[in-house]
């Protein structure tokens, strides 16, 4: 009894370090816990915009291949409601690229510009042609088609990733 | 209009500097080059007068490929804000630089320079 007494200074000391210790422990597991549920919801965000850019690829893709059957149907006033669809979609999946996969994304930025101007094309040709349609036809879906290329080398990338990501 | 200004001498200057990446397009007489989310596309149409004479349009696209401002030059009253001697070459440079002239002529003449040697 003596002993503890002489050294009641000492137990205290002990005692005070055991709860710092443990206090820092309970305060790691609990910034631990933030983290994962942080990264879990940075994760399903990412998981989100990833699906949503997943869908505005796939309706690009689907809005092309209608474009071009238009162009074949030579219905021009129809196509010129379905340019301004189709840039303000490619504009749409350019604003949600993922992170991990944002260099497959420049050439979003190319392209819009590009259908801009294949709608000013088919517009001026509806006015100033004598039979209403654009000269070169071909060359309206050569864009498109290029267009098309890079959007199905995008989806596979993304498909790619999801994969990696899943696994 | 002082900003669509700044715009266009800008791009005139980073042309001449070989700076712009000048793309062809579905039209013939049009070409675009992006920057950042911005895009801008330079126009020729031919006019009534016909032969060399043409009107030229610089459009300023946001980032969903819709015109926010324009430059037009050319003959006749409808052109707005930018002379013609600043337009017509900014066309032709553009031209040249989205069909790789310089390129193409380099190549020319280093086969015609391969059947000289011949």
């Amino acid at each position: 009894m003596e002993y503890v007494v002489a050294n009641w200074g000492s137990f205290v000391g002990v005692a005070g370090l055991v709860a710092s210790v443990g206090g820092l422990l309970v305060a790691f597991l609990a910034r631990l816990a933030a983290k994962s549920a942080e990264q879990a919801a940075r994760e399903a965000r990412r998981a989100v915009t990833r699906t949503l850019s997943m869908v505005d690829v796939e309706r690009a893709i689907a809005l092309i291949g209608r474009l071009k059957e238009v162009h074949r149907q030579r219905n021009w006033d129809y196509a010129l409601g379905l340019y301004p669809d189709l840039r303000r979609t490619l504009s749409e999946i350019g604003a949600s690229a993922p992170e991990n996969i944002a260099q497959s994304y420049n050439f979003i930025g190319d392209a819009i510009p590009q259908v801009t101007a294949l709608e000013n094309l088919v517009r001026r040709s509806r006015h100033e042609n004598k039979n209403g349609e654009p000269e070169d036809i071909p060359r309206l879906d050569e864009t498109l088609n290029e267009i098309q290329q890079s959007l199905e080398t995008l989806q596979s990338s993304m498909m790619y990733t999801d994969k990696v990501v899943g696994s | 209009m002082v900003k669509m200004n700044d715009v266009v001498d800008k791009l005139v200057k980073l042309t001449e500097q070989e700076q712009v990446p000048w793309k062809s397009t579905a039209d013939k007489s049009t070409f675009a080059a992006t920057f950042g989310r911005m895009s801008v596309l330079i126009s020729a149409k031919n006019t009534e007068l016909g032969g060399d004479f043409a009107s030229y349009r610089l459009s300023v696209l946001d980032e969903k490929g819709d015109e926010i401002d324009f430059a037009t030059a050319g003959y006749g009253p409808s052109t707005i804000g930018v002379d013609l001697p600043v337009l017509a070459p900014l066309y032709a440079s553009a031209k040249r630089t989205a069909l790789g002239v310089e390129e193409r002529l380099e190549e020319l003449l280093n086969a015609m320079d391969r059947v000289s040697d011949s």
